[in-house]
C-alpha cells in the first residue's frame, strides 16, 4: 500500500519516516516533492562496468547549469531520506518528465533501513537547464509484507554513501570469488586491461538469521537536524 | 496491494476509478491498458528551460502513422482520461512497446489520488519507430493507499491533450531565472 500525504506526516512526526530537510508543504497527496542538490558529476566518454567511473564534479550555479543528451550526470537529493518501516520509490514528476529528464536509470527502489541522500542518474533527451534546489521529483513509501530485513547490513555497497555514490559494481566483478560454480564465472576476452579474466563474485546469500540493525539517521549532512530512525 | 483486472472492472463500474472511455477488452490481469492519442507536441527551442514557458509545435499522427526520431522528445497523450479518488495510478509503458525500444514515460510514473484527465506521454525512442493513433501503448495499474486522502488540485488537473512541463507555474514571476 502507498502511504498518502497524511500518512507520511503522520510517519514522519513519529520518527518512522525520516526527510531531512523536511517541509510540509512539499507533501503531494501520495508523495513527497522532493529536490536536486546543489552538486553534481559529469560522466562524459566510455564507461566500464569493471573500473571505477571518472567524472568531474561541478556545483550547479544559480543561473542554472544546461545538461546535454550525450552525458550521464550523477546528482543527489537535497534531502537525506531514511525508513526501517517503509520501503520508498524515489521518481521524477510530470514537470521534469515532459522536459525530457530522466531522474535515475531504472532503479528506483529504496531498501528499508537505506539512510542517505539519493544519488540520481540524470538523462536528457534534449538539452536543458537545470537548477540548484528545483523540486525534481517525487518519493513515495511503501508498506511491506512480510518479515522485515534492513539494507544497514555490513556487504551492504551503498548503506552509508556520502555526497554523490560512484557505481561500485567493478567490486563485484573483481572480487575473489569465495565460494565457486560453474555458472557463476565469466570470462571476458582480452577487453580488461591486464586481466586476463574477470570473475563475477559470488552474490551475497541472504543469511537466515541475520541481526537487524537499526539505521543510523544521525549522520545526516553537517549543520542539519538528525533524528533518529525507529 | 495492486488491483487485479476483475477489481479495476468493478472500480470502473461503481467509480471507484473513472476510465473515459471504458473497454473491458483493454482490461489486463492487473492493469489497463490505454491507447496513443493523434496529437504529439515538441520543444522548438534550441535549449529546454523549467523556469520559463517552452513554444511547442503541434504533431499530427494521420493514420499511416509517424515515425519518432532518437533524440526528439516527443508529448503524446492517452486518448482514455484516467483516474481514481481512492487508488494511486501508476503508468508504464507496455512491454510490447519496451521491446520496441519506446520510452513512454521518464521516470514519472506516479499519478496523485484525485487526477482526472488525459495523460501526458513522454515519448523517447531507441531507435526510429513508427508509431500510429489510437496503439494501445501503457498500462495503468492502481494501487492501494493508506492513510487519509487529500486529492489532487494541482495544475495538470482535467488535462486534454499534451501538456509541456509547466514547472514555471511554480515558479514566482520574480525568480523565473534564478533558483529559488
Amino acid at each position: 500500500m502507498i502511504l498518502t500525504a497524511a500518512a507520511i506526516r503522520a510517519a514522519q512526526l513519529s520518527g518512522d519516516i525520516v526527510i531531512d530537510p523536511f517541509e510540509p508543504g512539499r507533501l503531494s497527496p501520495n508523495a513527497y516533492d522532493w529536490r536536486l542538490g546543489e552538486q553534481i558529476r559529469v560522466c562524459g566518454g566510455i564507461l566500464d562496468a569493471a573500473a571505477v567511473t571518472r567524472c568531474e564534479e561541478h556545483r550547479i550555479p544559480a543561473a542554472g547549469m544546461i545538461l546535454q543528451p550525450e552525458n550521464l550526470y550523477l546528482g543527489l537529493t537535497w534531502e537525506r531520506t531514511c525508513s526501517a518501516r517503509y520501503a520508498q520509490l524515489l521518481n521524477g514528476n510530470r514537470d521534469t518528465g515532459a522536459l525530457g529528464i530522466w531522474v535515475h536509470v531504472s532503479a528506483p527502489l529504496g531498501h528499508v533501513g537505506h539512510a542517505i541522500q539519493w544519488t540520481l542518474e540524470i538523462r536528457v533527451v534534449r538539452p536543458v537547464r537545470v537548477y540548484p534546489r528545483m523540486t525534481f521529483g517525487k518519493l513515495i513509501f511503501l508498506q511491506v509484507h512480510g518479515d522485515h530485513d534492513t539494507y544497514q547490513q555490513p556487504s551492504a555497497k551503498y548503506a552509508a554513501t556520502a555526497g554523490i555514490g560512484l557505481s561500485r559494481l567493478h567490486e563485484e566483478l573483481t572480487a575473489p570469488v569465495q565460494e565457486t560454480s560453474h555458472d557463476q564465472h565469466h570470462h571476458a576476452a582480452g577487453r580488461h586491461r591486464g586481466r586476463s579474466a574477470v570473475r563475477i563474485a559470488r552474490r551475497q546469500r541472504r543469511a537466515p538469521a541475520r541481526p537487524v540493525h537499526r539505521p543510523v539517521c544521525a549522520a545526516g549532512r553537517p549543520g542539519l537536524h538528525a533524528r533518529p530512525c525507529r | 496491494m495492486i488491483l487485479t483486472g476483475p477489481e479495476i472492472t468493478a472500480a470502473a463500474r461503481d467509480g471507484r476509478i473513472r476510465i473515459t472511455p471504458f473497454t473491458p477488452a483493454q482490461v489486463n490481469p492487473n492493469s489497463y491498458n490505454v491507447r496513443l492519442g493523434p496529437l504529439l507536441l515538441v520543444y522548438t527551442g534550441d535549449i529546454i528551460d523549467p523556469f520559463q514557458p517552452n513554444p511547442t509545435r503541434p504533431v499530427p499522427i494521420d493514420e499511416a502513422g509517424l515515425v519518432l526520431q532518437p533524440g526528439e522528445l516527443y508529448l503524446g497523450h492517452t486518448i482514455e482520461e484516467v483516474g481514481s479518488d481512492v487508488y494511486v495510478p501508476l503508468l508504464f509503458g507496455r512491454s510490447s512497446v519496451g521491446r520496441l525500444g519506446l520510452f513512454v514515460e521518464i521516470t514519472a510514473p506516479i499519478g496523485d489520488i484525485g487526477f482526472h484527465g488525459q495523460w501526458t506521454l513522454m515519448l523517447t525512442p531507441t531507435r526510429p519507430l513508427r508509431v500510429y493513433p489510437g496503439m494501445k501503448i501503457g498500462q495503468v495499474m492502481f494501487f492501494v493507499s493508506s492513510g487519509a486522502r487529500d486529492l489532487y488540485c494541482g495544475k495538470y488537473q482535467g488535462s486534454a491533450g499534451p501538456q509541456p512541463s509547466r514547472y514555471w507555474h511554480d515558479i514566482r514571476p520574480d525568480l523565473r531565472r534564478e533558483a529559488s
